[in-house]
């Protein structure tokens, strides 16, 4: 597997939230406006890129028992350190984040890229895979709220789009908007990639060893493209 | 890994004592380590993580600085179009953040915050009260309520419904001091009613300083 | 008490966990196939919580805060819940063989819970004391599992649904999930009818 498909996967053929379902907290939660989206994508993606650049440099120094402790204290690590960084340069987007820039601790894609990549393969690799990744969550988030906001608020980005001749519909703005939106575009994504999904076992389901295990089917497909 | 050593050695010595059997030892040896090498990792990682987070906070610290003037004068004018300039005061209220009193005697203007349906990000609003006790305007500076339904507070219509009111203000109760809110933002609109409410209490407390 | 009592109904209905929080989707999603294994999660979930909440309040009331540390919360908090998890696992294991196998499976998943993580750190952010946060813990637990329950059983009738293909799997699950979450909207101004 090359460079450039080792990044360029995690845009499409592998897309952390449409195609793998991972991370479903944050891409709900934080979806109701295009700026929240798109902060805690950046975010996100920061701690990816970090966190993956870190454990690829330390994996064969973490013993196998506690390796997820040592993943999770190098994860929560970086979330703190954007937390610092947003409080003191961006506060409002720090404010709307609230819990749930803690909780990118807990986003299973970051695990998952953890486990299933970064403590397999070298840092240049693990740092492409982890941008890939960064950007087709980003941009997964980016749709669902340009949906989200435009027929909810009618507006993208707090610029006015519908707004002044459509009444938006406050319903997808509401949590029940998020999930419904999200099916919706899971399905879409669904018929692009010819109904792979329908024949994914969603979640963690049976899987052990943490959120990792949510990463399984990540496993699945990661296994035979490792490289060194 | 020095401290794994020193730990071995202790182990051996013990064990050597208790049964000289080789095999055992080696066994010992090797548990020791499956056990003192997980935990010194662990250990370390922390620590650097700890470490680099303690500099990195040093750094990153926003002091608190107050409120600023300038900002506080240009929605003043807004909030209370009858003043010239604000100044802060120096009391404090149950119910304000800051009070700043008109300088040509118009009125007090409050800094306060409450809490909508966002439960993790107060509302900061701004709400100027004149001699009378009368409501002379109200602005929201901070609010992450639900955009198209929660965030119409900061809208125009919303605030006026309060301009003129002198007592405390009821939700959807009828009669002169009852506001109707945004129709779908419930908590948003409570919680603002109850902290002009509290603002009101606040500036109760203060008006004497008005005419000083 | 009365106080107590709106909590817990708030953390249930009004803002129930998974359905307007967002938070333990995964579970929600992903365990909620069948009603009992979707009670074994949240049974777990609940007594996660609660043990989380009893263990990091008072390391950050008397710990952290007094010696300016509030920044490390989290890390602090998901490394307790970590090793929390895995301690109840290992003596659930040696002395209640029934309950591990009962909940096992469920436990190993609950580190990366968001929810079990958020609820400790929302009781810190609304400036709960113990008792109330302990309420807090308690409450969004049992919503956890009234959602769950709720949900599967939706889900067992979809089961038998014909579906579109493009629809089929996670899709229509997610759009079962508005729905489900739209009915909790109606809760909305119960707190204030019961207690207002």
């Amino acid at each position: 597997m090359s460079y450039l498909t080792t990044f360029t996967k995690g845009i499409i053929k592998e897309n952390p939230v449409l195609v793998m379902l991972l991370g479903m907290c944050p891409s709900l939660a934080m979806t109701s406006s295009v700026k929240n989206a798109v902060g805690m994508g950046l975010a996100a993606t920061f701690v990816l890129l970090g966190s993956n650049v870190v454990i690829s440099l330390l994996k064969n120094v973490i013993p196998k028992q506690v390796r997820l402790p040592s993943f999770i204290v190098i994860i929560a690590g970086f979330v703190t350190l954007i937390g610092f960084i947003l409080q003191r340069y961006l506060p409002d987007l720090y404010a709307a984040m609230g819990v749930f820039l803690s909780l990118i601790v807990v986003n299973c894609i970051i695990l998952a890229r953890a486990e299933a990549f970064a403590s397999k393969n070298n840092v240049a690799a693990s740092a492409l895979d982890a941008l890939g990744m960064g950007l087709g969550f980003t941009l997964a988030l980016t749709a669902i709220s340009t949906v989200r906001e435009i027929l909810g608020a009618g507006t993208w980005l707090g610029l006015p789009v519908t707004k002044n001749f459509i009444e938006p519909m406050a319903f997808f703005v509401t949590p029940a908007g998020g999930f419904f939106v999200f099916g919706i575009l899971v399905a879409v994504v669904n018929i692009l990639t010819k109904y792979q999904i329908s024949r994914k076992k969603l979640g963690c389901e049976g899987c052990k060893g943490g959120c990792a295990g949510c990463g399984a089917s990540a496993q699945d497909q990661e296994k035979g493209e490792t490289q060194e | 890994m020095k401290k794994s050593g020193a730990l071995e050695k202790i182990i051996r010595g013990k064990e050597t004592v208790r049964n000289a059997s080789l095999y055992c030892y080696v066994n010992d040896m090797r548990a020791a380590r499956d056990i003192v090498k997980p935990i010194v990792v662990l250990v370390l990682i922390t620590l650097v993580v700890s470490a680099a987070l303690a500099v990195t906070y040093r750094f990153t610290k926003v002091e608190d600085t107050g409120p600023d003037l300038n900002e506080i004068n240009t929605i003043g004018k807004t909030v209370m179009p009858e003043a010239d300039e604000f100044e802060q005061m120096d009391t404090e209220a149950e119910g304000a953040s800051y009070l700043f009193r008109a300088k040509n005697g118009a009125g007090i203007m409050i800094q306060a915050e409450t809490t909508g349906y966002n439960a993790n990000v107060p509302i900061v609003f701004l709400v100027g009260f004149d001699q009378n006790g009368a409501i002379t305007g109200l602005s929201v500076t901070e609010q992450q309520e639900t955009p198209g339904l929660g965030d119409k507070i900061t809208q125009a219509e919303f605030a006026l419904q309060f301009v003129g009111k002198t007592g405390e203000i009821g939700f959807k109760t009828g009669g002169e001091n009852s506001v109707d809110g945004i129709s779908g933002a419930t908590y948003s609109s409570k919680g603002m009613i109850e902290g002009i409410n509290r603002a009101r209490k606040a500036f109760e407390a203060v008006k004497g300083e008005l005419t000083q | 008490m009365k106080e107590m009592m709106i909590i817990l109904v708030s953390a249930i209905l009004v803002d129930n966990f998974v359905l307007s929080k967002f938070m333990g989707c995964c579970p929600f999603l992903g365990v909620s196939k069948k009603v009992g294994s979707a009670f074994g999660m949240s049974v777990a979930v609940t007594f996660v919580m609660l043990m989380a909440t009893a263990v990091t309040y008072p390391i950050y009331m008397l710990l952290l805060e007094p010696n300016g540390l509030q920044y490390m919360q989290t890390i602090v908090f998901i490394l307790v819940i970590a090793l929390f998890v895995q301690l109840v696992e290992i003596i659930l294991k040696r002395f209640v063989p029934s309950l591990y196998k009962a909940l096992g499976v469920y436990l190993a998943l609950i580190t990366t819970n968001c929810a079990v993580l958020g609820v400790t750190l929302l009781n810190i952010t609304n400036e709960y004391n113990f008792a109330q946060s302990m309420v807090n813990a308690l409450g969004a637990g049992l919503g956890f599992m009234l959602a769950m329950m709720l949900f599967s059983g939706v889900r067992q009738k979809l089961e038998t649904c014909n579906i579109p293909k493009a629809f089929q799997g996670v899709p229509v699950t997610l759009v079962a999930a508005s729905i489900v979450s739209m009915t909790f909207v109606g809760f909305g101004g119960i707190v204030e009818g019961m207690f207002g």
